[in-house]
């Protein structure tokens, strides 16, 4: 998507803005973030969270509720596909998120991904998942496991030429693949 | 006979104990994007497995506003739970200690209530209905992000642990603000359960972790033991020194406490709590021996204004009547 500033660039910044219930949102290159920075039509990124401890709200009966997410600028990745603002699934808005600090679906964390990067890493640092899994997802994991080691079996029997093996495995690659 | 009925490890110092997990189907948006048709879906799919799993159902939208409030004052339900204005049920099992709530702010809240420290026992229990549930549903998970909730901040286990203490010592030599700034930093959240902000009515306090991600769920509970483990060897250590060198004034206080508990005519809700605390206190101490520790946990309870208003032959119409009907039922309970 091109820079909606200069219209010539690629955009690589998404910004974001909610003050007192005002919402602003841009996709600028980094040329125009710079200049509207410079000239204070954006809040400049270094002062951004300095009065925010955490962007969500504390607890309340042991779970914290949804907040307003103060403003942010987050980077867009080169080639990441671009979801011109909307979650595809639930029609969900980046505005709507800050607005109210609440995803709209689980697609919403896929989609707005770069967005969400800066405030999960504020609420939950650079920590990945260690905990229990779904039934669906470890029987996919399960299934990815199994496979790597009979893709490993297949060519250990290749090398050691016993090509009736390799034949089985091959066989039984082929059906868990096509399932 | 409900879960504050009955008699908890180390009563002396913890209420209870309580395990909750948020989940949410991956084929559905999440609750703010839903609708009333959706919502009825979510409530029938899920229902129908609680239903044959010895789950009986409470339609929140249908039952009476002192119903609501009455499985919220015994923590079936959250506060929040009676304000969704989406259809919403409340599933129960039969020894009510398993609640489940179908659309708050996640489609499911599912928890574990025990008597006592029973952190172990409490997460065997919700996991019993967390397993249920993943084997008849795709729950929303990322790999990285875990389990996939409305609100960021519950990302990962989804796991909320939490403890109620009583720590009268604590409070009373005045460590509880240190302690609660303290625990923050090592990802103990410290709240006064009743009351607003810091106050602790009846010094009676809620511990739970405040880390959902980046940590499995054995790894929480054994963090949040270890801490209050080391609170209830403080807060007995304390009281073992308040008594020695304050025994008469420690004494009769908790026994005037006992002697208006028994005899006043009417209580209010504050009064009661603080007094019953005090009882707690002497019974704990071994000060007083004829009132049992897990009588004043059931009547902390059946004393709440709703659970009062559902009980009464005559429900009661104003304060005044329900301060009344509990000084009744307290008077009733310590001299039976």
């Amino acid at each position: 998507m091109l820079c909606e500033k200069c219209k010539k660039k690629k955009a690589t910044f998404f910004y974001n803005e909610n003050i007192n219930g005002k919402i602003r949102s841009f996709h600028l290159c980094a040329e125009c973030t710079s200049a509207m920075q410079a000239s204070g039509e954006l809040e400049d990124l270094s002062t951004a969270f300095s009065h925010f401890r955490s962007p969500f709200a504390v607890f309340e009966d042991g779970y914290a509720t949804g907040t307003q997410l103060p403003f942010r600028v987050s980077q867009v990745a080169e080639g990441q596909a671009e979801h011109q603002g909307v979650c595809p699934l639930c029609g969900t808005t980046v505005t709507d998120i800050v607005a109210t600090g609440l995803m709209g679906c689980a697609q919403c964390y896929d989609t707005f991904s770069q967005e969400l990067a800066p405030a999960i890493r504020a609420a939950h640092g650079t920590a990945s998942h260690t905990g229990k899994i779904p039934r669906t997802h470890r029987l996919l994991a399960e299934r990815r496991q199994r496979l790597s080691l009979l893709k490993k079996q297949l060519a250990e029997a290749v090398s050691r030429e016993s090509f009736e093996e390799a034949a089985v495995l091959r066989d039984e690659i082929r059906a868990m693949e096509q399932h | 006979m409900s879960w504050y009925h009955i008699p908890g490890h180390h009563q002396d110092t913890v209420v209870s104990t309580r395990i909750r997990f948020a989940r949410n189907l991956a084929s559905l948006p999440f609750v703010s994007r839903m609708d009333a048709a959706i919502a009825n879906e979510l409530i029938r799919r899920v229902g129908e497995i609680l239903a044959g799993n010895g789950f009986e159902k409470i339609d929140f939208l249908e039952a009476s506003r002192a119903a609501a409030h009455s499985l919220v004052e015994k923590h079936y339900a959250s506060p929040a739970f009676i304000k969704v204005s989406l259809p919403h049920a409340l599933y129960l099992n039969e020894p009510c200690n398993l609640s489940v709530m179908l659309c708050e702010e996640d489609h499911i809240r599912l928890q574990c209530i025990l008597p006592g420290l029973a952190l172990y026992d409490a997460y065997e229990g919700a996991c019993k209905i967390e397993q249920l549930l993943d084997q008849h549903f795709d729950m929303a998970f990322d790999s990285r992000l875990g389990y996939l909730t409305h609100c960021p901040t519950n990302l990962g286990t989804a796991m909320r642990a939490s403890v109620m203490l009583f720590l009268p010592a604590l409070s009373h030599a005045g460590y509880m603000e240190h302690l609660t700034a303290q625990l923050g930093q090592i990802g103990v959240a410290v709240r006064g359960s009743f009351g607003e902000g810091t106050r602790a009515v009846g010094y009676l306090y809620q511990f739970s972790n405040r880390t959902t991600l980046g940590v499995d769920e054995r790894e929480i509970l054994d963090e949040l033991n270890e801490v209050i483990s080391q609170i209830i060897h403080t807060e007995r250590e304390l009281r073992a020194s308040f008594n020695e060198r304050e025994r008469e004034a420690m004494a009769d206080r908790v026994c005037r406490a006992e002697g208006i508990l028994k005899y006043a005519r009417s209580l209010s809700t504050e009064e009661f709590l603080s007094l019953s605390s005090d009882v707690r206190l002497g019974a704990a101490m071994g000060i007083i021996g004829d009132v049992k520790i897990e009588h004043l946990t059931a009547l902390l309870i059946e004393t709440m204004p709703a659970t009062l208003t559902l009980t009464a032959s005559t429900p009661p119409t104003d304060d005044r009547q329900r301060d009344i009907l509990r000084a009744n039922a307290v008077r009733e309970r310590l001299t039976s």
